[in-house]
């Protein structure tokens, strides 16, 4: 979308906000917008790092990838701005950000100790088989050299998962259609049919 | 703090607190013509400021994990970020305690409009029988009104505020003044199946939302977020459905910021003044007055009484009965929930519809109390559908799959088919459930706290054991397998308070050595005094509180401004 209307959308779009009391909302100039920022992202010069280096990063980008790669149904966990979302957090808190400050350093000291390169730079076969580590570590019990590790392992995949679903490629792949301004409420026919057609088994 | 001023205007009648109670009869006494003066302990209402209806989780960095992924560890807003509940279990510089052994939660909001901002907008009459409880099974204590004393104001705030509903003619659900309900969504025709399977009457929800223009208010646009507070006013809060009417007759005047401390009496048993502090400045002001209004919440109006105690009034100010504090009341709350295979493939669609259920179950079983060997009843609320996304809400069952592409799969298979119920069921009152002051603890302006102390009977443990045996009973007909209950307590029982229809506390009858207030709401004691929230119930029926308070309030205030207008007060 060219400069001029991304501008034109943005002011129509502060302007459906500011409207008092109308209850009108402009859900499709939010989106446009949204599309935008997204699309923003993507590019290498979107975004500063906040807190993460850039060692950090790309490791927690590799990991969201991992836990939640792209399919024919939507985009992957980096796609969804996971390791974008991590970095704002732990930019804003300590607790958080000590987290995965040791976390990575936790997945490069095991991966050299494996293989004798960092995490990012291990193959995926490799990173793969760490983390199918980690699962089984999760419900072991007894977790051994894994425990930080799995621990780690689950802040990642909260927040990755997160970061997925509550953005628009992910609200777009569960097939979310609501958060709308309609003027009644109609259920379709097909949604009325399929359960009528389940209540037969009760 | 504190130099003490005085204003030498006397107002007509003052009122504490701007939720349901306070809302109503500000509404109402200032249609009337009479000039009111209210008292919000929190700020004004900025609906664009407060209310964060229609944004999307990707609208804010946080995605509703809150700065710094505050929700991660505990420490996030109650309900979520997008709510509007400002307000919580726990207020900086606000606390209250809990007796030994016992526990009790209290959520306030401190804001214009209070907890009508955010709440679920069920909207229940009392059923004839619960304003008798003790004639029907010799527990409790009866109202000294009966139903068809408040039916007419029933009908009056139903008529007013808004609500839906269909005319079902069942006993315990009395039928009201609806607007057409919304039709049921997909997975609640599923429900409905499995619930007049087990005998269980499923019938539209009545909800103080609008499905048609009324008032000069818009009818709902189905976003499905009345929680997170209403831009359109197209439910209902006392902020924005009563007090901003009120405000339009200009007879209303809004104090803000104001912390009410205690009551002043003239040695004659008449209110004279309520002195409150401006949280501004932290300066203790006074008000006179000619009526006052304690609407402040249950359990907040009779920690004012109690800490009133001008000469007279030893225990507190109309409290010569002993029972303000006493006879404290929650709802019963117990919820399940499971994954119903059967929904699995079902062509999605926007079920968002009127925020909340479109169905409800009112309570069947009471024809037969004895056979079910435990007494009162409960409702269910039935939640599903495909729901927006938020943080948190795919983390078990990714969890559950590890990680790859198998999340993604199990996520659209399951994405919609989760069924929850929760019940709410009537607590009989009991002497170990009050609230007193705490002799040791203050707020951080110098108001002494509340001690709470609660606990449940087998009455209600019993009952909660019936929710959980129907909910499974329901969950597993449909073909779900449920896990555990969502609240705590071996028993599944809900804590005290945490349902937030916390009433009682101030109780009306007819007998002033058993009651604090007679039938209009008004102090046995001190006739210039009236509470007018859920502090004068004498039970706590299934049906959730909010509409009984507008109601008990409205006819409070008819009275109020008749007295009035002959002079009695």
């Amino acid at each position: 979308m060219e400069h001029v209307s991304r501008r034109e959308v943005l002011r129509q779009l502060a302007l459906s906000m500011t409207a008092a009391g109308s209850g009108v909302f402009n859900i499709e100039a939010a989106r446009v917008v949204h599309a935008l920022v997204a699309e923003e992202r993507t590019q290498p010069e979107g975004y500063t790092l906040k807190w993460l280096s850039p060692h950090e990063f790309a490791t927690v980008s590799r990991l969201a990838e991992l836990i939640v790669p792209a399919d024919e149904g939507g985009g992957s966990g980096v796609d969804a701005g996971a390791p974008e979302f991590i970095d704002v957090l732990c930019s804003q808190n300590d607790q958080l950000a000590d987290i995965y400050r040791d976390g990575v350093a936790w997945c490069d000291r095991v991966m050299r100790d494996r293989v004798r390169s960092r995490f990012v730079e291990a193959s995926s076969v490799q990173q793969t088989t760490l983390l199918d580590d980690l699962v089984v570590g999760e419900t072991a019990r007894r977790r051994g050299a894994l425990r930080q590790g799995v621990s780690f392992f689950g802040w990642v995949r909260r927040m990755t998962v997160d970061a997925y679903y509550t953005s628009p490629i992910g609200i777009a792949d569960l097939g979310y259609q609501g958060n709308a301004v309609l003027t009644s409420f109609d259920v379709p026919v097909a949604a009325i049919d399929f359960a009528n057609r389940r209540i037969q088994d009760i | 703090m504190a130099s003490i001023q005085s204003t030498p205007e006397t107002h007509d009648v003052v009122v504490i607190g701007s939720g349901a109670g306070g809302g109503t009869v500000a509404h109402v006494l200032t249609g009337l013509g009479v000039r009111v003066t209210l008292l919000e302990a929190g700020p004004l209402l900025d609906p664009l400021e407060e209310f964060k209806e229609h944004q999307w989780p990707y609208d804010v960095a946080h995605r509703g994990a809150e700065d710094g992924g505050r929700r991660y560890f505990g420490r996030g807003k109650p309900f979520g970020y997008f709510t509007t509940t400002s307000g919580g279990w726990q207020l900086e510089g606000e606390p209250y305690t809990v007796g030994d052994g016992s526990e009790f939660q209290w959520f306030r909001s401190r804001i214009l409009g209070g907890r009508t901002n955010h709440y679920g907008r069920l909207t229940f009459r009392f059923s004839d029988y619960d304003f008798k409880p003790r004639d029907r099974d010799g527990l409790g204590v009866n109202w000294p009104i009966s139903y068809d004393d408040i039916g007419p104001y029933y009908d009056k705030a139903e008529a007013f505020i808004g609500v839906t509903g269909s005319r079902e003619g069942l006993r315990s659900a009395p039928d009201g003044v609806f607007l057409d309900p919304p039709p049921p969504k997909a997975h609640e025709l599923l429900i409905k199946a499995a619930s007049e399977r087990l005998g269980i009457p499923c019938i539209p929800n009545r909800r103080s939302v609008l499905t048609r223009t009324i008032n000069g208010r818009p009818a709902c646009h189905y976003c499905g977020q009345c929680a997170r507070g209403c831009r359109s006013a197209s439910n209902y809060s006392s902020s924005q459905v009563q007090i901003v009417p009120a405000l339009e007759t200009g007879r209303l005047r809004i104090i803000d910021q104001a912390m009410a401390r205690e009551i002043v009496t003239d040695g004659q048993d008449r209110v004279t003044e309520v002195i409150y502090i401006d949280k501004r400045t932290q300066e203790e002001r006074r008000l006179r007055c000619r009526i006052l209004v304690l609407a402040a919440s249950a359990c907040e109006s009779a920690r004012i009484l109690l800490n009133s105690t001008p000469r007279g009034f030893s225990d507190g100010v109309a409290n010569r009965s002993g029972v303000v504090g006493r006879y404290l009341m929650d709802t019963v709350g117990y919820g399940l929930a499971a994954n119903i295979p059967a929904l699995e493939g079902m062509p999605r669609y926007n079920s968002d519809g009127a925020g909340g259920a479109h169905l409800y179950m009112p309570w069947w079983g009471w024809e037969r109390q004895e056979a079910l060997g435990f007494p009162r009843g409960y409702h269910i609320e039935i939640g599903g559908g495909y729901r927006m996304p938020s943080v948190g809400a795919f983390s078990g069952m990714a969890r559950a799959e590890g990680f790859g592409v198998g999340i993604k799969e199990r996520a659209r298979r399951e994405y919609g088919t989760r069924i929850s119920f929760e019940g709410r069921g009537e607590m009989i009152p009991n002497a170990d459930s009050y609230c007193e002051i705490d002799p040791d603890t203050v707020d951080r302006w110098g108001i002494p706290v509340l001690r709470f102390h609660f606990e449940w009977s087998d009455y209600e443990r019993d009952q909660a054991k019936h929710m959980a045996e129907t909910f499974r009973a329901l969950l597993e007909l449909m073909g779900g397998r449920p896990g555990a209950p969502s609240l705590r307590d071996a028993s599944g029982i809900s804590v005290g308070g945490s349902i937030i229809h916390e009433v009682g506390t101030v109780r009306m009858g007819d007998d002033p050595r058993a009651s604090a207030l007679n039938g209009f709401c008004q102090s046995h004691d001190v006739r210039n005094l009236f509470v007018c929230d859920g502090g004068s119930f004498v039970g706590n029926p299934d049906k959730n509180p909010t509409l009984t308070i507008n109601a008990l309030a409205w006819r409070a205030s008819e009275y109020m401004a008749e007295e009035m207008r002959q002079g009695t007060i």
